[in-house]
């Protein structure tokens, strides 16, 4: 793409050829950043619904000043006709609205209606309304159930979930709940590739057709080292989104469990929060599943103590129904201030043994708190489960 | 005016993928009004009737 940009310069100016991006991805201050480290000016719009219905990326298309579409994927060749051509206003006149036009039009429909409420629902998120996110969710969720024949109903509701997932107002289940829909609307539209990819960005690493960030870290280095402040991510990056792709691989055999006996102070779940998501591989077989477990203390009950050793996680899985492939984990989140409360991560993954549709993964962690209210401080195990079901 | 374009590394997809592209030739282009990726500005593609556009759809990934 930056040949393209660099290519295109000396054609661009105010009255004259317009360079414009979409992306199809979920997180636009990723894009942000990649922008800011290709060094791209151009504006570039954020499609995370995929309004577009662009089945798979990267997309080049002419269009002439009449609004006409006059190539796509062009060859060098198309594209210097194009930008070199003049071309005749179409006979017929452009219909006032096409369903692109409409769909984010509040307004354009009775008020009230199913089209009407499902542009406020997009316009809400898409342009973060305050106070609005749980209404447009709701909704979104609503008509994925009572448009169940129409796959892109249920792809939005999962971008909605995974949206609130990364707000402030996040709800427990939300992550689940968007790789659940776009399963769904996968099996609806195989073909879908942009939607396949929402799922493999956080799925096992023998399903990824590539790293889906990887070059974060080159990027803000690079950023950086030319003296500029690096585009502030907002969502934090998830171990899977680095991920290279590879076989799945049963290992850490050899690990110690660290606590066998169970003799250490349990936490319940009013100290520490435990959600869990299961994202499986695109595959038919669906046979691999990425676990993603993430804990943050209770507001106004606990924070983390990070005067001591990191969090770590132990995992187990009976053999008979999977394997797993690292058993014990241990938190990259590493503060520098003595208390905080940030989500901290774990991954892992598992392979469901032949026959086998539903394994349970068995776990729990081991971390520093203090309480809230007297300020004691404690080493405690927090007791988790998930279940692990073939969708 | 004619410029070089032997430098564009034009990326391009199969026969497959450009069927699985909503745009189609000799059709008008889809209107479509998105945020872009800052959310503080909003763009139209009907804004921009009277220019030739490229547009190109990606992902960062």
């Amino acid at each position: 793409m930056p040949g393209w940009h660099d290519a295109l310069l000396p054609w661009r100016d105010d009255d004259g050829l317009a360079v414009i991006g979409i992306t199809e991805e979920q997180h636009p201050a990723r894009c942000r950043l990649f922008a800011q480290w290709k060094g791209l000016d151009w504006p570039i719009l954020w499609d995370p619904f995929n309004l577009t219905e662009s089945k798979v990326v990267p997309l080049h298309v002419l269009i002439d000043e009449h609004g006409i579409v006059r190539g796509v994927n062009p060859t060098a060749e198309a594209l210097e006709e194009f930008l070199l051509g003049e071309f005749p206003a179409p006979t017929t006149p452009r219909a006032e609205h096409d369903a692109g036009a409409t769909l984010l039009e509040v307004g354009a429909h009775a008020q009230g209606s199913f089209e009407d409420l499902h542009a406020r629902a997009l316009s809400d998120l898409l342009w973060r309304v305050p106070g609005r996110m749980d209404a447009a969710v709701d909704t979104l969720e609503r008509q994925a159930i009572e448009r169940a024949d129409d796959p892109r109903y249920a792809f939005r509701a999962g971008v909605a979930r995974r949206m609130r997932y990364d707000s402030v107002e996040r709800e427990p289940g939300d992550f689940q709940a968007a790789l659940d829909h776009w399963t769904r609307a996968l099996a609806g539209d195989p073909n879908q590739y942009i939607w396949r990819r929402r799922i493999q960005q956080y799925g096992p690493r023998m399903d990824k057709p590539y790293p889906f960030y990887d070059w974060i870290a080159t990027a803000q280095r690079e950023i950086t080292a030319r003296g500029e402040v690096p585009c502030e991510l907002r969502a934090a990056l998830t171990p899977v989104e680095l991920a290279q792709p590879a076989d799945f691989r049963a290992g850490d055999g050899g690990a110690s469990e660290p606590d066998p006996s169970g003799r250490i102070q349990r936490a319940d779940d009013g100290w520490i929060a435990v959600e869990s998501a299961v994202a499986f591989d695109t595959s038919a077989s669906s046979r691999v599943a990425s676990l993603h477990f993430a804990l943050r203390p209770r507001a106004g009950r606990a924070h983390w103590n990070n005067e001591a050793e990191p969090t770590i996680v132990w995992l187990d899985a009976d053999a008979a129904h999977g394997r797993l492939d690292r058993q014990l984990l241990e938190s990259t989140s590493r503060p520098t201030a003595a208390v905080s409360d940030e989500l901290r991560s774990f991954t892992a993954e598992l392979e469901l043994a032949d026959g086998v549709d539903t394994a349970v993964v068995r776990g729990y962690a081991l971390t520093y708190v203090c309480e809230d209210v007297d300020g004691t401080c404690l080493f405690v195990r927090r007791d988790f489960a998930v279940e692990v079901t073939r969708p | 005016m004619k410029h070089t374009l032997a430098l564009f590394a034009l990326a391009l997809l199969s026969p497959a993928a450009v069927g699985q592209s909503p745009y189609r030739v000799g059709a008008p282009a889809p209107e479509l009004r998105l945020p872009d990726i800052t959310g503080e500005h909003t763009l139209d593609l009907a804004d921009l009737l009277g220019r030739k556009v490229v547009l190109f759809e990606f992902a960062s990934w």
